[in-house]
């Protein structure tokens, strides 16, 4: 807006502004005496501040909609209601927000919006519960959230959990499993370790057994999560997964699981192939119309690919205007080069003829 | 014994039309007797419908031959056809080549036809095309395929290939075995 804003104490003490449009570069091009600040309607102009919006819901008759001049004056009216109550407003002098104006500058802050206004985004999706927080649910366990600090006995203080200054040891000060106790009659590892190496080794070993079952875990999660999305049950999803590759594993042999052995108790998975179905061989009448009109089609080219068959060889017959005008080129070039060859060795002979028979 | 799936009735047509063109329609819309096509061990046995019905009560390995044998599905898919179908070939051609007195034996000895040999040709025979062979004396001998078209086959020297051979009617001799 240019120009700096007038003070409103006035305003609120007699009402709307009576010339404050022209100062704001708002008011309308005919003459600002004229018209009034105060915006009378037979239904009150409705304003909304905060999204800066003023509507007019009084009754456009027709033949005033195409009078001149007509919209812009509802415009002015509605522009001049919204100016009013942002005027009305409680003033503040804001000393950093309005650096632009100078400090000083009296300002507004404006409400919260009154108009709704459609989302930009559509709406997030609902999140699937993973199968702990259903459990977590169903026992009505909660989840207990950490303090960010605690107490350490040694220095005596309240440190934080982690990172700065917090309770984290050293990578080269853990001094915890410096010793094992090995326990009686253990044996020294296979690959030449000592049973302490071993011992030593086994937390690291569990924690990356956790790792990977926590991955498991979240993979399955997932795969579930889609599953209830698709409105398929995840646990019938499972069984036909295993019931598949298990019929791929007992197919997967020389005999195709033909002479496998059956275990005990296990279920008779008869491995599966595609079925060849053929046209049966005594239905006449259908067979002779099934092959003409396969014939017809062979020999029309219809509903078939051109590669190959009557029309594909029809297609190649077909005179190629760009190629044959490229070879006819490529003849009169090569023609051309000949010529000029045999040009030059004419020229060169004859020079050697004059030569001699100077001499 | 079994009719040809969809599939294997586009191959064995394609093959068909490469030597008689459209006349396959020809040979399913005869006017004496209906005739059909069944697959049979992998060949394909052009049958009178009458023939087809007795020859149904045998199983597969009861049954040598039937009808007239084509040709043969390869174990690749395409179509191999064979001198048996020449009959019919002979009848539909659309394009087809002469042999000279002097050029039968060597033709019928697996040899591709030379300009020397040729006696006459269809007019307009483009190359590549696949053509029947018969004597002067319009006795089919086999079929091949042309290796110069018509225009480009007057300019040729006497000892240039002209067709190029596929099968002839030595076959029935040399190639006994195999033929069924």
């Amino acid at each position: 807006m240019p120009g700096p804003l007038k003070t409103t104490d006035d305003i609120v003490a007699q009402g709307p502004p009576a010339t404050d449009l022209a100062a704001l570069g708002l008011a309308p091009e005919t003459p600002a005496k004229t018209l009034s600040a105060a915006v009378t309607k037979p239904v009150p102009v409705s304003v909304d501040v905060g999204n800066m919006v003023a509507f007019d819901d009084n009754v456009i008759y027709p033949e005033q909609y195409v009078a001149d001049g007509f919209i812009k004056q509802l415009a002015r009216d509605a522009t001049q209601a919204l100016v009013n109550a942002i005027f009305s407003l409680p003033r503040r002098t804001a000393s950093q927000a309005a650096g632009q104006f100078g400090e000083g500058a009296p300002c507004v802050f404006l409400p919260a919006g009154t108009t709704r206004l459609p989302r930009a985004m559509p709406l997030p999706s609902q999140k699937l519960m993973t199968r702990w927080e259903k459990f977590a649910q169903a026992k009505g366990i909660k989840k207990q959230k950490k303090d960010r600090t605690e107490y350490d006995p040694v220095s005596r203080k309240w440190v934080p959990r982690t990172g700065y200054k917090g309770n984290v040891i050293p990578k080269d000060q853990i001094a915890s499993d410096w010793i094992v106790e090995v326990p009686d009659g253990a044996l020294p590892g296979k690959d030449g370790r000592d049973a302490g190496d071993a011992l030593r080794a086994a937390p690291k070993a569990a924690k990356k057994a956790n790792v990977e079952k926590n991955k498991m875990q979240q993979r399955r999660n997932v795969e579930e999560s889609m599953a209830m999305r698709a409105g398929s049950n995840p646990r019938l999803i499972r069984q036909q997964q295993v019931a598949a590759r298990l019929n791929r594993v007992k197919s997967s042999t020389a005999s195709l699981g033909v002479f496998d052995e059956q275990l005990a108790g296990e279920d008779k998975v008869k491995p599966k192939g595609k079925k060849r179905e053929f046209a049966s061989n005594s239905d006449l009448s259908g067979d002779r119309d099934r092959l003409r009109s396969m014939a017809h089609k062979v020999a029309t080219g219809e509903g078939m690919p051109h590669t190959t068959g009557w029309k594909a060889q029809q297609k190649k017959r077909e005179l190629n205007v760009t190629k044959a005008v490229k070879a006819v080129h490529q003849d009169s070039d090569r023609a051309n080069t000949l010529r000029r060859e045999i040009d030059q060795t004419e020229r060169e002979s004859s020079l050697r003829a004059k030569k001699r028979a100077r001499r | 014994m079994r009719p040809l799936t969809d599939e294997e009735c586009k191959t064995f047509f394609e093959k068909l039309s490469v030597y008689i063109g459209r006349n396959i329609t020809a040979l399913l819309e005869r006017d004496d007797e209906p005739y059909c096509f069944r697959l049979q061990n992998d060949r394909v046995y052009y049958v009178s419908e009458a023939i087809l019905k007795k020859a149904m009560s045998f199983g597969r390995d009861g049954i040598a031959s039937v009808g007239t044998c084509f040709g043969k599905f390869s174990r690749g898919g395409k179509f191999r056809l064979h001198i048996t179908a020449l009959d019919y070939l002979a009848q539909h051609a659309t394009y087809k080549v002469w042999v000279k007195p002097n050029g039968e034996m060597p033709y019928l000895y697996g040899n591709h036809v030379l300009k020397a040999h040729l006696g006459r040709i269809t007019e307009d025979t483009p190359e590549h095309q696949g053509v029947v062979v018969y004597s002067m004396a319009d006795i089919p001998l086999g079929f091949g395929v042309t290796a110069r078209s018509t225009q480009a086959a007057r300019k040729l020297d006497p000892s240039s290939i002209c067709v190029y051979h596929q099968t002839d009617v030595g076959e029935y001799l040399r190639d006994e075995e195999n033929l069924l």
